[in-house]
């Protein structure tokens, strides 16, 4: 006893503690591992599973079919036509979306008078949803009413019909996407922008920098984070777009805006091709989480973290 | 409350921010740790109040082992170096934060909080916000949070840092009369030694996670342990030479420092032949070199030639860096002592001031 | 103001002129498609028949609005929506908030693996859960219910993120004084970092409330019954039902979009202050 206190006793086992903050933290993590495990985990898990299966067209009667719908879904040309329009959709309204954020964040950072009521209107169609814009720009792109044709026909510019031309459906769903999302890159570019610290920019400014060397060299590094998480973001976005397809072309004209949630919904829920439908997800995971990896790689090398 | 500190280890990682801390603290006594920062003082106040758990060792207040009790059942009051006040509470609610938790009726609470806001001159800004306050009545509504709760023990973490010189002296002279008026135990951690020395009834010294010497300030002052501090206490800091003990004849001794030989007294002599030391450090107080010319020659334990470097005046003395031989060393000079930079001038280092340490580990003779 | 600094901030003024252009030329650009959603839901159906399109109501047509209330059960639409959107809210920010203060404030084993987990559910896109989803909530009996349109939205990997990043940023002494003011995990949660916290979990909230609300796919899935419709499915079918009064499913969509426009311009500026807090760093 003696020789113990002397070397000093050890106090409350780490095990006893261990349990001790487990019991602690519990409370306020169980809310979210709960769902989450029920509503994240598990169906990521149950999908991988019914890939492997095929149902009746009731969705009934799993039987094990081993890769073979994988291996459909794979060589599938339908499918890799919509693996197609879904990238090309990501690449026309991330850019746009990120590129007119910018320009809009931008023009409305300095702290000028009146500066709150723009803000206000460049972030307002975050309050938008995918139906509200489609109805929005359903009158708009009208062939033969619509605002859109209007005006191109005053400008001089061939009209076209836009949501049946094969050529024109996709660029057109996009806009409808690119205007619903600005506001929404706006907000997230405005806030990066203020998280910018204002020494920077004065130092740049002592070191004799102009208005274009400020803007290169202090706000885009500065920003950089930003824009890679409206990017990847964005990205998500894309690859899940649904209603907007749903409302405005039904996956067509031919096909031409059969993006990939679009043909795993109808595959699910229209012939209740459950199985292949999940295969096409898992893939659809997949790729999402490759090209999210793949902007963050890039990203390491122009990304400047403070 | 007696507060006891029982071979009290901590490690983070592999870092050994304590080790095997070992310090008794009366009843009502003012107790200060310092140390220079990562010194391991913040911990050891840390493990006291509960908020870090010793990987060895116990704790004990008023005799009772609280090593394993969490900070509320330990009935200790903490005042923090940023002073951790609610920012969206008023100055009232956030004196009454602490004891609401102990179900004292409301009716008394209200009187604690308005003593203890008479006492320390903040009665006036108790609907006020923190935000609203300058940091001297920040301070003090720290401290009313921490003396309300009548604790058994106050621990303070670099309370005074935050304030600007003058206010942090106004305010030692305040702590130093709460102290005698509430005489509660007090554990007081600083880096700043003018704090210690006119504070702490002991001052415990740590580095480095360890314990380097406990004693009253006038003790730590005159008989450093050690070293290191020897060095840490006192500014400007102790001159320090090396070199070997030699016997003179007539039984005496000198420091043969190339240059710079420092003649021992006799009782010295006799106690570093005695300890067998090869080689030893000679301290030197700045207060101890004086010029030569004041001064008899053989009240001088050595007298050198030096060239002034720098003079810096505080108005009531001097301090002033000499170069000799090429070594560097501080002197305090009265003010108006006929001193001026580049001039060279002999000095002499008082007999009976000098303090002798074994190189290698330290210690002190004696 | 001395007239001459008056006068030189008049000068100052004149000189963001053009940029005042810009921007107002960039607010018209954006508002344009809703100016005009505005306008037709306004004017009378012979309108749409006619080229080139009006820019003005000359002849508002109020009853549009009516119509567009009693063609399709909208009231309900809304309440529905209302519901969903509440529920989903204060779900999403109290399951965020405690976990947000788990991870910043307590101590326990494998925090860091654990934050990683929850971290990696934004990883997951919607679209792999969607199916087994749908069977859970249909084979707990869950379709045409609330339990079903909210329940799996009640936790989020983002709010947690956003939140743990602003608790973050709270002195770690407060959390020490309240150690031993004797105040547990949840009256410290509930009395200190909740009311220093309220900008971000506005944020959270906002955004929380406007995900909800603008919903589609999910209750589109998950609801048949007229009954439990949210306002956008109601929206999609008025488009598909009402295809001859255009300016009937606009008035229904403006009647939708108007409670998030007020929301969104209510919280503008809570909006990119509680992003500011170093929440999309790291």
């Amino acid at each position: 006893m003696s020789e113990e206190t002397m070397a000093g006793r050890r106090v409350g086992s780490p095990r006893a503690r261990a349990i001790r903050q487990t019991v602690a933290a519990a409370p306020f993590l169980l809310p979210s591992l709960v769902l989450f495990a029920v509503f994240v985990f598990y169906p990521l898990v149950r999908s991988i599973w019914l890939g492997f299966h095929a149902t009746d067209p009731f969705g009934r009667n799993e039987v094990w079919v081993g890769t073979a719908q994988y291996h459909d879904v794979l060589t599938s040309s339908d499918f890799r036509h919509s693996l197609l329009v879904s990238g090309q959709f990501a690449l026309y309204t991330v850019i746009p979306a990120t590129a007119i954020g910018l320009y809009l964040a931008l023009l409305s950072h300095r702290r000028l008078p009146g500066i709150v009521i723009f803000r206000t209107i460049f972030s307002s169609t975050v309050a938008t949803s995918v139906a509200v814009s489609s109805v929005v720009w359903l009158l708009m792109l009208n062939p033969s009413v619509g605002v859109l044709n209007y005006v191109l026909g005053k400008g001089g510019v061939p009209t076209e019909s836009w949501l049946t031309s094969p050529t024109w459906a996709l660029p057109a769903v996009a806009m409808t996407t690119v205007w619903m999302n600005i506001g929404f890159a706006t907000i997230v570019i405005l806030a990066g922008l203020q998280n910018i610290p204002e020494e920077l920019y004065e130092s740049a400014r002592v070191d004799g920098a102009g208005r274009w060397s400020e803007f290169l060299h202090v706000t885009l590094p500065g920003l950089s984070p930003t824009l890679l998480f409206v990017s990847v973001v964005g990205v998500i976005f894309a690859f899940e777009s649904f209603g907007q397809i749903q409302i405005l072309t039904q996956g067509g004209p031919l096909d031409a805006t059969n993006v990939i949630v679009y043909s795993i919904y109808r595959e699910a829920f229209l012939h209740y091709n459950i199985g292949l439908a999940s295969a096409q997800a898992v893939v659809l995971f997949v790729i999402v989480l490759l090209l999210t990896l793949l902007q963050f790689g890039v990203a390491r090398r122009w990304v400047f973290y403070q | 409350m007696s507060v006891r500190f029982d071979h009290v280890s901590k490690r983070f990682g592999d870092v050994e921010a304590l080790v095997d801390f070992t310090l008794d603290v009366a009843d009502g006594e003012f107790m200060v740790l310092l140390g220079p920062s990562g010194c391991g003082k913040t911990t050891a106040l840390r493990i006291l109040a509960g908020l870090e758990e010793p990987t060895a060792g116990a704790v004990t207040i008023a005799g009772r082992d609280v090593t394993d009790l969490p900070p509320r059942q330990r009935d200790v009051a903490m005042v923090f170096q940023n002073y951790a006040l609610y920012p969206h509470m008023s100055v009232y609610d956030n004196i009454a934060f602490g004891l609401r938790m102990r179900r004292i009726p409301r009716r008394e609470i209200d009187r604690t909080v308005r003593e203890a806001a008479a006492t320390l001159a903040i009665a006036d800004v108790l609907a006020r916000k923190p935000g609203a306050l300058s940091g001297g009545q920040r301070q003090r509504v720290a401290l009313a949070r921490a003396m309300v709760r009548r604790p058994r023990a106050f621990l303070m973490d670099e309370p005074l840092s935050n304030l600007d010189a003058k206010l942090r002296a106004q305010t030692r002279v305040e702590l130093i009369r709460l102290h005698r008026q509430l005489q509660t135990t007090v554990v007081y951690v600083t880096h700043d030694q003018v704090e210690a020395m006119t504070m702490g009834h002991r001052i415990a010294v740590l580095e480095r996670g360890r314990l380097q010497q406990v004693g009253e300030p006038r003790e730590i002052y005159e008989r450093p342990a050690n070293l290191f501090v020897a060095e840490f206490i006192g500014s400007p800091s102790m001159s320090f030479f090396r070199g070997p003990l030699r016997q003179t004849d007539g039984g005496g001794a000198v420091v043969d420092v190339p240059h710079l030989p420092f003649a021992l007294d006799p009782a010295q002599a006799a106690a570093a032949r005695g300890a067998g030391w090869a080689e030893v450090v000679v301290g030197v107080r700045p207060e101890h070199i004086v010029l030569a010319e004041d001064f008899g020659e053989r009240y001088a334990a050595a007298t050198f030639e030096a060239d002034i470097d720098v003079v810096e005046s505080l108005g009531n003395e001097l301090h002033v860096s000499l170069i000799s031989q090429g070594r560097g060393m501080v002197a305090r000079l009265p003010a108006g002592a006929p001193v001026a930079a580049g001039e060279a001038r002999r000095f002499a280092v008082a007999r009976g001031h000098l303090l002798l340490f074994e190189p290698e580990h330290g210690t002190r003779l004696g | 103001m001395t007239r001459q600094s008056a006068g030189r901030a008049a000068l100052r003024l004149l000189g963001w002129l053009p940029l005042y252009a810009l921007l107002a030329a960039s607010a018209a650009v954006v508002m344009f498609p809703l100016y005009m959603t505005v306008v037709d839901s306004l004017q009378p159906i012979a309108k749409f028949l006619t080229f080139p399109p009006d820019f003005w109501p000359h002849t508002p047509v109020w009853s549009n609005y009516r119509a567009a209330m009693t063609s399709i059960p909208m009231p309900r639409y809304m309440a529905n929506s209302l519901i969903m959107a509440t529920v989903i809210t204060v779900g999403e920010v109290v399951t965020a908030a405690l976990a947000a203060y788990a991870f910043s404030f307590m101590r326990f084993p494998f925090r860091t693996p654990l934050f990683f987990l929850f971290l990696s559910t934004m990883m997951v896109p919607w679209e792999i859960s969607i199916i087994p989803n749908f069977q859970t909530i249909q084979r707990l009996n869950w379709l045409d219910t609330y339990q079903g349109l909210t329940v799996p939205f009640l936790a989020t990997a983002f709010g947690t993120f956003l939140l743990r990043q602003h608790f973050m940023s709270l002195p770690r002494e407060l959390k020490d004084a309240a150690d031993i003011d004797g105040y547990g995990d949840l009256r410290f949660l509930l009395s200190v970092v909740v009311p220093l916290s309220r900008a971000a979990l506005a944020t959270l909230a906002v955004f929380a409330f406007l995900q909800a609300w603008n919903q589609y796919l999910w209750p589109l899935l998950v609801t048949n019954d007229p009954n439990m419709r949210t306002v956008q499915i109601g929206i999609a079918s008025l488009q598909s039902e009402e295809v001859q009064r255009t300016n009937v499913v606009l008035a229904g969509t403006i009647l939708a979009l108007l409670p998030m426009l007020a929301l969104v311009i209510a919280f503008q500026r809570f909006l990119v202050r509680g992003l500011t807090a170093g929440a999309l760093k790291g």
